[in-house]
This record gives structure tokens, C-alpha cells and sequence, in this order.
């Protein structure tokens, strides 16, 4: 195990790390919206689905997995940070050009410390939030629809909302093709259309999950 | 050919020595011809100094044709200067305009400690291609030059790894002053040809460690390293080089 | 008579006799030796990792920051090989005979017939370190013509051939480096040559970042320091080259031969003003489509587009109607001097040619002309803000390369024991004029395949006692850096380096350039002094010894060119015969061209040094041709 240590603490590594738990983090973003999208059916389907997933025996190890991945995923970007300072420390008098055109990667850390605080306040507010009963078919389950719907009734909660998948969207616009750049996935014909597709997916993605909290907005739920 | 001459205000990095605190100096530059090229114009400023009885500016150059990778500088905020794939030696003040103010900077990163002004000491890469930035064969012996042919296609890609001119530019420009340009160009080259794949893994392993070892940045995939390299140098060579990396110690039985 | 030590026996047998029966080094034994290697490009990159792999202890030295980035690196065209991939009927017995021929006959049947053979070991050597020299669709070497040669042998890495073959030696050195067996000292300047009991012990270096005088004991030393072309200040040379190490040698006793024998390469781009610190060579492949042009009339100033056909010179075309725009370098470069001579150059300065693309750019297309010079059209409008497509370039020509140099024996040893020179340093190969594409070749000869051998000749051979640092010839060598530098400093005069550098390079070019006469080198023989009492009177360095110091760098280097330029007036008034890139006005055939006197110059002038200001004293090598016969050029 040795070298497993030498390689994770390699630079290279680190960027191994970092690509593979953010794709598995994008992977889980992904699931997220395909859940959210079932808003759109209804109350009955929504709240199904959400307790099937909450009841499930899977959903601790899932869970803990999920937040082990996450973590790792700060602290390996707060250690490449780290590393990253330390290898300039006399600063430049006047600010470098080039990397001012280069918005999205400059980024990536603050953008990254936004979204920790968005997820804690996110799921302090809906996981952990109002519990309304849900009876279905005689079984009272949550109404998480319901939370949901009440939840983006206050105008503070949906701007920081919509920022935060913005925010959300340029972090993604960066990762998804560095990602692949970082395992070493790059090709002449198609890196430029991974690129493409990195905008795609960010401005997809943020934008499916702003739907959802407008459509929560716009619900005839309880005000 | 030559047209006005221009006036120029120069706020230029001045350091004695490598442990003491530098500053920028402001110098007024009069009659500059568009027709010199950048370090001419230093020559210029220079022979003025002398004259006024201070000490010239250090800086490194050599070939002044833009191949031996000796000049450096940061010009603006750009390493090398303004124009896209030309080394500052071959930079020629027709770029700028009369009344300009121009700043320069060393080569800024704690792997290149500043010799004096604008010398930095960039011999951190020669140690990384001494990690293993070669193939291990002896003068003599070698098989004829032909007993292996390459794909012409493999041979121009490796070609274009090694046109790498180990000025250094990809550090200074890189907000990280991540190496991983130089290095993984040199890792492509021999990563590509056949010479190379017997050491392919030790080679990248030694040179990524000594990288990190010298205190250069990690990559974070902004690309201004092959924005700012005068030859061009793609980053695809980096994502090869990550390739041959997991190669070398996730998926090797070693 | 010196003796050049070349071993009996037929020609092509010379070498493998010599290896097959010299004196070798048990390899416990090697390590007990320490090899002082100056200079890291081709030649010295090479020996020092050769040296090293065979186990010798080496020490190698380079002024640059890196052994990377010598001058090497800066040749664009290619390498030589008698490999005959081309099936085109190439063979070493003819690049030793054009190589033969191109030097003028003023080059040693031996060595160059060496360089033919060992040349195709070079090609399979740099293959193996993984050198990515162009290659065909088959994945084969390709090969081009070069330099007006009948066959294609010459093996290219794009326009960057010097930086790849540099960067395999590096690799190979580096490699060495890791192993422990090459200690390697940048940013050091040799300052003086250490000799005991008349061999070459050792060598005295000012660190050029601390400014500390240095010394390294060994058994031998390299010399690999290139040319000495920087004389001319203005020069296609990179600006740390210099003549330095090999003139401290020469002062210690070590003979400088033929040094008059310059290259002239037409292609440069011209001088743009009184700033211009170096010229830019463009490779002379421009010459095939390009046609070489001057006004009629003097001074015609109109835009080269406004000055109709029938005003305008095609004078390569007219004087060599066989040869064109393709007459060798010296020839070409000889008449651009001439017409702007006349009057009639064209530029500001007047001191250019026109090289004109106009009819080509017509008969195949700006997309052929851009796919085969792109990269050069490029750098010319990078340089002079011109485009080449619309604008006839300017061209006019520069000092390239020396042939002159060191003089050196069959095994490259000097005259001086235990100091052997390789690659542009030494004499030994070119003759009189070199060949395009074979600069590389020598280099790498000398330090992968030569020396490796013949060092090992004279180490077995030599009674080399225990000298180390602390001996007094190290002391004394020290004490005469020390006091040089101090007096330097010392001068606080009113002028810079740079001023006497560009006064003694624009006589070095006007009389000992492209053509010398008897009146132009008397003259430079009276004012070169005067420039250099000049300057030991009235320099100005600023700082001081201790620290990095450019201005006290390139000082003592412009003190030894201000020696070196008398000794090739002394040289090139002496060949009172034309040869090669010696052209002596004096000296021509009926029509105009170098005229050579074998009869009473068929030997290697080389120089030992007897006191600044003092002639120097002339010590002949007789040339002996019995494989090829003499001829005159002609292109007409």
C-alpha cells in the first residue's frame, strides 16, 4: 500500500482523485435531476419515489459513500490549493494575462466553497427540513412535495437558489472536460466537442434544477 | 523598415541578489526604434545605465533567434510578451506604441529563485530530465537507423512534443507555476516512440516525482501554459502524460 | 613541419586500423581518470556522455544555464549521413569527396574520410536516443539534398535539426548526470588553461553567478567551445559564444590554425540599424525558388514593385547562367557584397539583395511557396514587419561559421598534450569552407565516435602524476584571472563593451570579410592594436567581481577578439592565395573567381602565440592529396 500513499500524493494522483470523485459527484447530480424532474408528476409519484429511496436499506452506506466522496473532494482541492500557492509566492506586480481570460478554472475553489455552503443549507432546508405527512393509500409516508413547494415560497431562498445552480453550472463547465483531461482522456477529434458538450452540460444542468425550484415557486401549494 | 521612434516608460523588476527584496524601477526610454527587438531595446536602456554610472539590467539570453530558450522575462502580465508564439528575443518593438508604459518581471515561481533583476535560475528542469527525460542506450551498438519504422504520423507528434524549447514560459504564465507542460512534453516524446517504451514507466514516474519534489504547482487544466508557449506545445501531451501515469502505478503490477 | 600523427596504410583502412590497434584502458582503470569536458553542445554534450558511459570520471562545464541550450541548437538545415537510404548512389567515398572538395582542398585526407564513415553511425545513435528526424509514409528516414549536393543524404528534424540532436545529447548527458559519472558545472566560464610539466592539467573558471575563480584538476581537457565568430560583433553566432577558453589555450601554448578561413552565409536578414545586436540566418533552401535581384542603376530607390523588368539585375543568373540562384554560398555571398559595393543595394541601408518569390509565387501558387518556406516567410515578417508574399525579402550575407580553429592532430589532440579540441573549436574537418549540413556531422563525430577512442590513446600512453587544486600552476592561473578581472574593473573609462565590440567587428568585416587585399589587412594590422589600447584605457564595467556581471563577462571575451582579429589579418595576409571563404583579390581567375596556389599553399597555417602585440610565429602542416586530384572550381 506503499505506493497507493506515494501516488495519491503525487501531483498527478491528486488530479486522479479529484476527476474521479467529481465525476462520481456529477453522476449523483445527474440521478438528483432525474429525481427532481418527478416533481413535475405530481405529488403522489414524487412522494413515492422519495420514500422509496429514504426507506431503502441501501441508503446509509449510499449516503455515507456519497459524503465520503464529497469530502475527499474538498480536501484534495484544498490540498492541491495549498500546493499551488506555495509554488509562487512572490506574486506578480502586474496580474497574469493570460489567466484572466480564463474565468471558470480561476474559479473552481470559490466556486467550489459556494457550493459546500449551498449543500449544507440545502439539506438542512429540505433533507432535514418541514415534515409534512403524505398518506398513501393508507400508509403515511413524508410529504416531501409538499416541503418542497413550500420551501421556494420566500423570494431570499430562490435567488440564492438560482445563483447557486449558476454557480453549480461554472464549476461544471470547467470539471467535466478537465476531468477527462486529468485521466488522461483527451483525442484530437473529440476533446473539442467534450468541450462542447462541458457548456452543454453545465447550462443543462443548472438550468433543469432552476425549473424545478420556479416550478415549486409557481405551485399552488401552501404559501 | 523602420518608421518613428518611440518613447517609453519601462517599470522594470530590479533584485541584487537572489535573498534580497526587489521593486520596480521606473525608467523613461527616449528614441526606440520600432525596427529593434525587445532585447535590444534592453541592450538599449542598458548602455544608458552604464553611462550614467548604474548598474545594467540582468537578463538572460542567448541565441536570439528564438530556439535556445535562454530569454525570458514577463512583459504585461504575458510571459514572453504580447505576441502569440514568438519568444521575447524575437518580440520587435513595432508591437507597441509610442508612449506605452511596459512592465517587466522575472520569471516568477519559488521552483525559478531570481538570480538578480531578471536571471532566474531555471536548472530545476534539468533535474527533472535528469530523472529519467532519456532512453538509456550507449554510444555505439545502436541497430541501423531504419531496422524500425515509425508512422510518420507518430514520428511529426512526437516531434511536435519535442520542440520544447525549456524556457520555462508554461511556469511563469501558470497561476499554479505548474510544470506539467515541460514535463509531459519531454514523457510524450520518448511515451510515443518505440526507443522509449521500455522505460516509459519508470521514466514517468521518476520525472512526475522529481516535478513535484522541485516545487512546481499542480496543473489545474486552465490551458494558459499552451496560450503562452512560443512553440506551441499542446496540452494534449499533459493528459498523455496523466494516461501514462495511472499506467505506470494504478494499473502496473509493480 | 607538424606532425598530424595520421596512421599509414590505405585510406579507407586508416580508422579501423587505428582503433583496432591502439592502446586501450583496463576498465577498473578508467575511473582513476578525470576528463575536463568545456563546452555541452554537440561535441561536447556527446564526449562528455560517451566519456562517462566507458567510465571515465568527467567534469563538464558550460557558460549557459543549462548544457541545453549551447549554439548547436540553433542550426535549422540538417545532418549528413553516407547512409544511402535514397538508393541514389551516395556512399562514404563520395561525401569525403565532396566534403573534400567543398573545403578547397585545404582539409586532411584522413580525418575527413573518418568523418564520411563514422557519419552513418551517427544517424542509428541519435535514432536510439529517440531523436524524431522526419520520416516518409513508410515510416522511413527521409532525406533531402542539401546545399547544392547531388545526392540526398541529409537527415532533418524540420528547420529544428541542431535543437534535436542537441537535446539527444543533452538526454545522453543527463542521463550521466543521474548515473553519478558526469559532474556538471552551468553558468561557468573558462578563464584559463592549467598546465604541468607541459600537459594540460586542468582548468581555472569564474562561476558567472558568484563571480568566484573556480579550479578543476584532471588528466585531460576538452575543448568544445565552438566558433570563434562572434569577432565580427554582428554575427548569425548566439551572443554568449565566444573565443575565450580556446584563446586562453592558445595563449598557454596551444597553436590556432588557419584562423582567416570564415563562412559567409548569403541568406541573413539585414542589418535594420545601429541597435542590430545579432543577425538572423534564414536557411538558403529559400535560394531554389527564390530569385536574386538588384536595380540596374545606382541608386534606385523606388519600392522594388515600381522598378520594371527590364531595370532590374538578375546578376547570379547573368554572371553563372548553369548554376543560377544556386552557386555556392562563398560565390554568392562575394557578388551581393559587390553590388552593394557598386551602389546598388536597396533597403535604408543599401546593404541588401533583393530575394524575390514574385515569378514563383506566379508559376505555383502562394499555397505551394507558403507549404515549402511558411515557417521562414513567418520569421522574416516577425523580424523586419515585411511580408514576404508581396514584398521581395531583403537578404544579405553574415558570418556563419569558422572553419579555422584550434589546431589539432589525427587523434584531436593539440600541440599542447592532454588538450584535445573537438567540433566547431578545432580546425580539422572543413578546410577552407564547409559544407552545408556537416557542422552537426562533425560535432557528433568527434565527441560520440572519435574521442571515445582516442583519448583513451593518449591516457594510456602519458605519465600523469597526482596533481590536484592546491598545486601552483592552479595558484598562479587563479592569481592572473584575479588581476585581470581586478584591472578591468579598475579601467572606469567612458566607453561600453559593446562600443569597442561593434568598432573591432566593422573592421574585422570590412577587411578580413567576404574579400581581403593586402592593403585592407596592413591597415586593420595598424588599427586592431590601437582599438586595443584603446580599450585597456578607456572601458567601462559597472559592479563588481562578485556577483553575476554581464558587462565584466563580455568584456574579457571583447578583450580576446581584440587579439584574435590581428592573428587572422596576420593569417589572411600571409595566404596571399584565394581558397574557399579566403578570398584574396589579389588571388583570381580571369573571371573573378577564387584562385588557388597549390603549389605554394597547400598547408595548414597554425599559429603559436608569442606575446599581445607581438606576431605571432607560423608552423606549417604540409597537405598531402593522394586519393583525390586537385581541381579548380566553377560554376559558370
Amino acid at each position: 500500500m506503499k505506493w497507493l500513499l506515494r501516488y495519491i500524493s503525487s501531483s498527478i494522483g491528486k488530479k486522479h482523485v479529484m476527476a474521479l470523485t467529481g465525476m462520481a459527484l456529477f453522476g449523483f447530480l445527474l440521478t438528483h435531476l432525474a429525481g427532481n424532474f418527478l416533481y413535475f408528476l405530481g405529488p403522489e409519484i414524487f412522494n413515492k419515489y422519495a420514500h422509496a429511496l429514504t426507506s431503502s436499506p441501501l441508503i446509509y452506506p449510499a449516503e455515507i459513500g456519497l459524503i465520503t466522496i464529497f469530502v475527499i473532494h474538498i480536501i484534495f482541492a484544498f490540498w492541491t490549493q495549498s500546493d499551488n500557492k506555495s509554488a509562487r509566492k512572490q506574486a506578480y506586480a502586474v496580474p497574469l494575462a493570460e489567466e484572466h481570460a480564463k474565468l471558470s478554472s480561476s474559479f473552481m475553489l470559490l466556486t467550489g466553497i459556494w457550493i459546500i455552503l449551498f449543500v449544507i443549507i440545502h439539506v438542512g432546508g429540505i433533507k432535514f427540513g418541514s415534515y409534512i405527512p403524505y398518506d398513501l393509500a393508507g400508509e403515511e409516508i413524508r410529504d416531501l412535495y409538499q416541503t418542497v413547494s413550500t420551501y421556494f415560497k420566500t423570494p431570499g431562498t430562490i435567488i440564492f437558489y438560482v445563483v447557486s445552480m449558476v454557480i453549480l453550472g461554472v464549476h461544471l463547465n470547467h470539471a467535466f472536460w478537465s476531468a477527462h483531461q486529468s485521466v488522461g482522456l483527451s483525442h484530437r477529434k473529440y476533446t473539442p466537442i467534450l468541450k462542447g458538450l462541458s457548456i452543454a452540460i453545465a447550462i443543462g444542468l443548472a438550468s433543469g434544477f432552476i425549473l424545478v425550484v420556479f416550478a415549486a415557486a409557481l405551485s399552488k401549494g401552501a404559501a | 523598415m523602420s518608421s518613428k521612434a518611440m518613447n517609453l516608460t519601462l517599470k522594470v523588476w530590479r533584485q541584487t541578489g537572489p535573498n534580497e527584496t526587489g521593486k520596480l524601477a521606473t525608467y523613461e526610454l527616449q528614441g526606440v526604434s520600432p525596427d529593434m527587438s525587445f532585447l535590444e531595446m534592453i541592450d538599449m536602456l542598458n548602455a544608458r545605465l552604464i553611462q550614467e554610472r548604474e548598474d545594467p539590467i540582468a537578463f538572460d539570453h542567448d541565441c536570439r533567434e528564438g530556439i535556445c530558450g535562454m530569454c525570458s522575462m514577463v512583459i504585461n502580465g504575458t510571459p514572453h510578451g504580447p505576441e502569440k508564439a514568438t519568444t521575447t528575443c524575437q518580440l520587435h518593438m513595432r508591437k507597441f506604441s509610442d508612449g506605452d508604459t511596459i512592465v517587466i518581471e522575472p520569471f516568477r515561481a519559488d521552483a525559478f529563485p531570481v538570480i538578480k533583476d531578471l536571471s532566474v535560475d531555471r536548472s530545476a528542469f534539468d533535474r527533472v530530465i535528469q530523472a529519467g527525460g532519456y532512453v538509456s542506450v550507449k554510444t555505439g551498438g545502436s541497430p541501423d537507423a531504419n531496422a524500425t519504422p515509425i508512422p510518420k504520423k507518430v514520428a511529426d507528434e512526437a516531434f511536435e512534443a519535442a520542440a520544447c524549447i525549456g524556457c520555462g514560459a508554461c511556469v511563469a504564465g501558470c497561476k499554479n507555476a505548474s510544470a506539467m507542460l515541460f514535463v509531459s512534453a519531454k514523457v510524450s516524446q520518448l511515451a510515443l516512440l518505440p526507443q522509449g517504451q521500455s522505460e516509459a514507466a519508470t521514466r514517468v514516474i521518476n520525472m512526475v516525482s522529481k516535478m513535484d519534489e522541485e516545487g512546481f504547482g499542480n496543473c489545474t487544466n486552465t490551458e494558459v501554459c499552451e496560450a503562452v508557449c512560443p512553440k506551441e506545445i499542446s496540452v494534449r501531451n499533459i493528459a498523455r502524460m496523466n494516461r501514462e501515469y495511472l499506467k505506470a502505478t494504478v494499473l502496473s503490477e509493480d | 613541419m607538424l606532425d598530424s600523427k595520421i596512421p599509414s596504410g590505405p585510406l579507407s583502412e586508416k580508422w579501423t586500423e587505428h582503433k583496432g590497434h591502439c592502446k586501450l584502458i583496463n576498465p577498473a582503470n578508467k575511473r582513476k581518470f578525470e576528463v575536463l569536458v568545456v563546452g555541452t553542445g554537440l561535441a561536447g554534450a556527446s564526449a562528455a556522455a560517451s566519456l562517462a558511459e566507458l567510465g571515465y570520471n568527467v567534469k563538464a562545464f558550460c557558460v549557459q544555464d543549462s548544457p541545453r541550450r549551447a549554439h548547436s541548437i540553433a542550426a535549422q538545415g540538417g545532418i549528413n549521413a553516407a547512409k544511402n537510404y535514397q538508393n541514389d548512389g551516395d556512399s562514404v567515398w563520395r561525401l569525403f569527396y565532396d566534403t573534400i572538395k567543398g573545403g578547397d582542398y585545404r582539409s586532411r585526407e584522413a580525418n575527413v574520410h573518418r568523418l564520411a564513415e563514422v557519419s552513418v553511425n551517427i544517424i542509428d545513435q541519435c535514432v536510439a536516443q529517440g531523436v524524431p528526424f522526419a520520416r516518409d509514409y513508410g515510416g522511413l528516414l527521409d532525406n533531402r539534398s542539401f546545399g547544392g549536393a547531388q545526392v540526398s543524404r541529409t537527415f532533418y528534424a524540420r528547420g529544428q535539426t541542431g535543437q534535436q540532436l542537441l537535446l539527444g545529447a543533452y538526454s545522453a548527458l543527463s542521463k550521466e548526470i543521474n548515473r553519478g559519472a558526469v559532474e556538471m558545472y552551468a553558468r561557468r566560464e573558462m578563464m584559463d588553461l592549467v598546465v604541468v610539466d607541459g600537459k594540460a592539467r586542468g582548468i581555472v573558471c569564474r562561476n558567472l553567478v558568484t563571480g568566484k575563480i573556480e579550479s578543476y584538476a584532471g588528466d585531460a581537457v576538452l575543448l568544445c567551445t565552438g566558433g570563434y565568430g562572434n569577432v565580427f560583433y554582428l554575427s548569425t553566432n548566439a551572443m554568449n559564444s565566444n573565443v575565450t577558453a580556446a584563446w586562453r589555450c592558445h595563449r598557454k601554448g596551444a597553436y590556432f590554425a588557419n584562423p582567416c578561413y570564415t563562412q559567409i552565409h548569403p541568406t541573413c536578414i539585414p542589418v535594420s540599424g545601429d541597435h542590430q545586436s545579432k543577425l538572423t540566418l534564414m536557411s538558403e533552401s529559400l535560394r531554389n525558388d527564390g530569385r536574386v535581384w538588384v536595380p540596374k542603376n545606382k541608386g534606385d530607390k523606388r519600392p522594388a514593385s515600381q522598378i520594371p523588368e527590364n531595370e532590374r539585375d538578375y546578376y547570379l543568373e547573368r554572371k553563372y547562367p548553369s548554376f543560377g540562384n544556386l552557386v555556392p554560398r562563398d560565390v554568392a555571398s562575394r557578388n551581393a557584397k559587390q553590388v552593394c559595393d557598386e551602389g546598388r543595394g536597396v533597403g535604408d541601408t543599401g546593404l541588401a539583395v533583393y530575394l524575390d518569390f514574385r515569378d514563383s509565387i506566379q508559376r505555383l501558387g502562394a499555397d505551394t511557396i507558403s507549404a515549402r518556406y511558411g515557417n521562414l516567410f513567418q520569421m522574416y515578417e516577425r523580424i523586419t514587419g515585411e511580408d514576404p508574399y508581396s514584398v521581395p525579402m531583403r537578404i544579405f550575407p553574415a558570418i556563419h561559421y569558422t572553419m579555422g580553429g584550434l589546431w589539432v592532430d589525427y587523434n584531436l589532440m593539440s600541440n599542447l598534450e592532454g588538450l584535445h579540441v573537438l567540433g566547431e573549436a578545432n580546425f580539422s574537418d572543413h578546410g577552407a569552407n564547409r559544407l552545408g549540413a556537416s557542422a552537426l556531422m562533425q560535432g557528433l563525430a568527434d565527441g560520440y565516435f572519435v574521442i571515445p577512442y582516442t583519448l583513451g590513446i593518449y591516457l594510456a600512453g602519458a605519465t600523469l602524476p597526482e596533481v590536484d587544486e592546491t598545486h601552483d600552476a592552479f595558484k598562479e592561473a587563479v592569481d592572473s584571472v584575479q588581476k585581470a578581472t581586478k584591472k578591468l574593473l579598475g579601467i572606469n573609462g567612458s566607453r561600453t563593451v559593446d562600443d569597442f565590440h561593434k568598432r573591432l567587428g566593422r573592421m574585422v568585416w570590412d577587411n578580413i570579410g567576404m574579400s581581403r587585399n593586402k592593403e585592407g589587412l596592413n591597415d586593420v594590422l595598424q588599427k586592431i592594436p590601437k582599438l586595443r589600447e584603446e580599450f585597456w584605457s578607456d572601458v567601462r564595467i559597472t559592479g563588481s567581481g562578485e556577483q553575476l556581471n554581464a558587462e565584466l563577462e563580455k568584456a574579457g571575451r571583447v578583450a580576446d577578439f581584440l587579439e584574435l582579429g590581428e592573428l587572422m589579418a596576420q593569417d589572411a595576409l600571409a595566404r596571399t592565395e584565394s581558397c574557399g571563404g579566403h578570398f584574396r583579390e589579389e588571388s583570381k581567375t580571369e573571371e573573378d573567381e577564387a584562385k588557388r596556389d597549390d603549389e605554394n599553399f597547400c598547408f595548414v597555417s597554425a599559429w603559436e602565440y608569442t606575446a599581445t602585440g607581438k606576431k605571432a610565429k607560423l608552423h606549417k602542416e604540409k597537405l598531402t592529396f593522394e586519393n583525390v586530384e586537385l581541381t579548380q572550381r566553377s560554376y559558370k
